[in-house]
């Protein structure tokens, strides 16, 4: 991890479209990172960031089929866990707790993803 | 031949004094000369003269000879006791005193023994009627005796001296008179006073003659009274006519302009009178008049002043009246009475016109009106309102009245003055306004100040439950939601500076317990220099509308987040049909395919309105529609009318196409094929009893499967939808295998609760 990719990071995602999911998996697989998930309801994304002991960084959709992602926010905060959030949304649907947490407007760039968390990660 | 010395004597002394008093009218001296000549007459050398003073009843010593001095005109000698002059004057005789010291009767004045005198008689001097004035007394050093011939000439000087005393003073009485009636003449500055003789020539010109006509004195006495009539009266004979007529009746009314000697004119007013004698025959005449032309004038003005007030009343719109403060009836109405109240004066004032007036009120305002008349008896100023109603067209016209109390010079209230103005029409513009006022959706108020409301319209109440009394102040803040009430307290703080008031706040309605959003409003209203009189205020429930905003911001979000995630779902299409194809033409195909396939499930899904939900057999039926041809080897079985939630209809929609191309590519519905399609699908309740579960069984037969180990038959981006995607996103439970004649899938998925779940049930 000290030569500053996502290589070898362990990356929760949670997305509710599966096209989309799968699509930011193999973007994070194929820069080296190990991928959680991805999962796409709020509750199964809790059970795993409650089952996973080391999560360096995640990738969360803000509107998960009506629900807001943000309790699964607050979780990783609390542990510390760097964020990008992926939106459809104006950016201001993000409350400002999470203001220092990256952000990315759908259709989102992969390859800004992967520089948010890279930046994250290292800061 | 001595006593015929003597009478001679004293015929002389007669004589003597006759012609004294006919050359002397002084009294004084004609009483010291008749004691001169009685003492010389006599002999002895004292005389006196007393005169009577009644208020003190004591004699005065008017005159005398042979006494010391202070004696004349100071001596006095009481009269109330017995004197010998006390009896003469009170006996009206003469009282003879021959030997004094020897007389026991009487009594005498003490300067008479100071004289040493003796003997005296004592004459009284009698005026008319024998009314006493005072006694010639004749004194003697020495006793004497006085004889019947010396009495009698006493009594003829005393006679003598009565007539003269008389005649004096009579002339002083008729002096005096004239001195007085002079004095009155000429102090009586405001009359003409013009007496002419019978030849109308003026002989006097008294009083304020000169002050009021012009003439002096000198300059009028001697000319014809003429002088002062006017031209016009001169020509039409009026001075003879009026001197006719005093003749005739004594006087003669004398009231009419005169001419000044300048040719001014002088309005006079009083009489002339006829002088005539006792015989009754013409003296001549007295003018006796005053200048009334001042009171003329004013009189005159008065007249014009109310002339000119009779015209503004005749030419007001307003009824102008005047009642007599006790029996309450009009002396005085105006003609806008008959435009008002559609009847004429003359009806009105026939009667009791106070009655009249209160029949043509209706009944229901006559009282107060009554009662209002009777407080301007009492003095005060009222303004009321009231209704009537003309008899002729049964119209109502609404009035309002000023009343007044008019007094007189001594603040005595004698008439009751009033004003009555038609307000129907505004009365009926108001009217209008209430009713628009009330009608309107909105809640409507008044305020002043900052927020002060003095008035709010029914509609508040209905919806606050708040009476407008619960209301005025700041009781309307109650019904504010608490949490809104900083922020219109606020927006009253500046309202003036901004000239207006505006907050949106919610309101509880009373009958639901139920606050709702209002956007209340308020505009000032200005007098003439721009000062805020009032605010009118409305209140307008938006409840609805900012609900539909807010609902409106949800689903522009929604549009946003769904059209972004159909971009991810685009791209990642594209990437893998990219991954998938051989060369571009074959991309081509394929995507455009696939992009047509979401373009109909979009086009479903636009069709609906929020609660609708597209069913399983429209989005089934969409998708055999393109299968040109190959529809007529298509089973499909099962119920109508299952609703798919709205966030599966994409992706299941994007698997069954995947489905639907490979049987026309590789499995039953090839142009080659001779295989056949089956869709049959159930609805049945789910584990947990919350959502049916719809149950998809698509099993493809009679194709002719290729080798195992060969290259896959296309189809691996929908084996990895429905393998992948749908339980992913969907929930769903799916199987899928390629059979030894077909491809046999099943996808299992939750959906929503349909109205006729039992009923679709058992299809």
């Amino acid at each position: 991890m000290s030569d500053r990719t996502i290589r070898g990071c362990r990356v929760l995602v949670v997305e509710d479209e599966f096209m989309l999911a799968d699509e930011i998996q193999m973007e994070l697989e194929d820069a080296g990172a190990l991928v959680l998930g991805p999962v796409g309801a709020l509750s199964r994304a809790i059970a795993l960031i409650e089952e996973e002991q080391q999560i360096h960084g995640a990738v969360l959709d803000a509107n998960l089929g009506g629900e807001m992602v943000f309790p699964v926010a607050d979780l990783l905060m609390e542990r510390g866990v760097p964020i990008v959030f992926t939106t459809g949304y104006d950016a201001s649907i993000i409350p400002s707790r999470f203001s220092a947490m990256a952000r990315c407007e759908k259709p989102v760039n992969l390859r800004k993803i992967i520089q948010a968390l890279e930046q994250a990660l290292h800061d | 031949m001595a006593g015929q010395h003597e009478y001679a004597q004293r015929q002389r002394a007669l004589s003597d004094f006759g012609d004294f008093v006919l050359d002397h009218d002084d009294l004084d001296e004609i009483l010291s000369e008749v004691c001169r000549l009685v003492a010389e007459a006599f002999g002895t050398g004292l005389a006196t003269v007393f005169e009577v003073e009644r208020n003190t009843n004591t004699g005065l010593v008017r005159a005398g000879v042979g006494w010391s001095p202070g004696i004349v005109g100071q001596e006095r000698i009481d009269l109330a006791g017995r004197s010998s002059e006390a009896l003469a004057i009170e006996t009206t005789q003469p009282v003879i005193t021959n030997d004094l010291v020897n007389e026991g009767r009487l009594e005498f004045p003490q300067f008479l023994s100071d004289h040493r005198v003796i003997a005296l008689v004592n004459v009284p001097i009698l005026l008319m009627g024998r009314k006493p004035w005072g006694i010639l007394q004749v004194a003697a050093r020495e006793p004497r005796e006085f004889d019947q011939t010396e009495i009698a000439f006493l009594k003829t000087c005393a006679m003598m001296l009565g007539r003269v005393i008389g005649r004096a003073k009579a002339a002083a009485a008729f002096s005096e008179t004239d001195e007085r009636l002079r004095l009155i003449v000429n102090s009586a500055r405001t009359y003409v006073m013009v007496v002419s003789d019978a030849d109308d020539c003026i002989t006097d010109w008294l009083g304020g003659s000169e002050d009021i006509l012009g003439w002096s004195s000198s300059e009028a006495i001697g000319q014809s009274v003429d002088i002062i009539f006017t031209p016009e009266d001169l020509a039409a004979d009026v001075p003879l006519r009026e001197r006719f007529r005093a003749r005739e009746n004594g006087t003669a009314e004398n009231l009419r302009w005169h001419r000044r000697k300048d040719g001014s004119r002088v309005f006079l007013d009083g009489q002339t009178i006829a002088l005539k004698d006792r015989a009754g025959s013409l003296r001549g005449y007295i003018k006796i008049a005053q200048d009334v032309t001042e009171r003329l004038r004013a009189e005159s003005a008065l007249r014009e002043s109310e002339e000119r007030l009779r015209q503004f009343g005749e030419a007001s719109q307003d009824v102008l009246w005047m009642r007599d403060v006790e029996t309450l009836q009009w002396r005085y109405l105006t003609p806008a009475f008959e435009t008002i109240y559609g009847i004429s004066r003359d009806e009105a004032l026939s009667g009791d016109s106070f009655r009249n007036w209160i029949e043509l009120i209706v009944p229901e305002d006559r009282k107060h009106a009554v009662g209002s008349i009777k407080r301007v008896r009492n003095g005060e100023h009222v303004n009321f309102e009231y209704r009537i109603q003309r008899p002729a067209d049964g119209s109502i016209r609404w009035l309002r009245n000023t009343d007044f109390p008019i007094t007189d010079d001594a603040g005595e209230v004698t008439l009751i003055g009033g004003v009555g103005h038609d307000m129907t029409e505004l009365r009926e513009a108001e009217n209008r306004l209430k009713v628009l006022m009330e009608g309107i959706p909105q809640l409507v108020w008044r305020a002043v100040g900052e927020g002060d409301w003095t008035w709010s319209g029914p509609q508040w109440s209905e919806h606050t439950g708040l009476s407008p009394e619960e209301s005025t102040g700041l009781g309307w803040l109650d019904a504010f939601h608490p949490d809104d009430r900083d922020a219109a307290k606020r927006a009253w703080k500046e309202a003036a500076r901004k000239g207006q008031f505006e907050v949106e706040a919610r309101i509880c309605h009373a009958a639901s317990h139920e606050y709702r959003w209002f956007q209340t409003r308020a505009l000032p209203v200005r007098d003439d220099f721009g000062s805020v009189i009032e605010w009118l205020g409305t209140s307008t429930d938006i409840h609805e509308l900012r609900d539909m905003q807010e609902h409106q911001h949800v689903l522009v979000a929604e549009l946003q987040h769904r059209t972004r995630n159909l971009m991810g779902v685009v791209r990642s299409m594209s990437d893998k049909t990219a991954r998938a194809s051989t060369d571009l033409p074959d991309f081509r195909a394929r995507f455009r395919d696939r992009l047509e396939a979401l373009s109909r499930v979009q086009g479903l899904l636009s069709r609906l309105n929020e609660h609708d939900r597209v069913t399983f057999d429209e989005l089934i039926d969409a998708e055999l529609a393109v299968l040109d041809g190959a529809a007529d080897r298509v089973i499909r079985s099962g119920p109508n009318g299952v609703r798919l939630r709205s966030s599966t209809v994409q992706t299941l929609s994007l698997a069954l196409h995947e489905l639907a191309t490979n049987a026309v590519k590789y499995g039953a519905l090839g142009p080659l094929s001779e295989g056949r399609l089956r869709i049959t699908w159930s609805l049945e309740p789910g584990d947990t009893g919350d959502h049916p579960w719809l149950h998809i069984d698509w099993r493809e037969s009679g194709v002719v499967m290729p080798v195992a180990g060969s290259k896959p038959t296309g189809g691996g981006q929908g084996r990895e939808l429905i393998e992948r995607a749908l339980p992913y996103q969907l929930k769903a439970k799916t199987t899928f295998e390629l059979g030894p004649d077909g491809v046999h899938c099943t996808i299992s998925l939750p959906v929503s609760a349909s109205p006729g779940l039992g009923e679709l049930a058992n299809v």
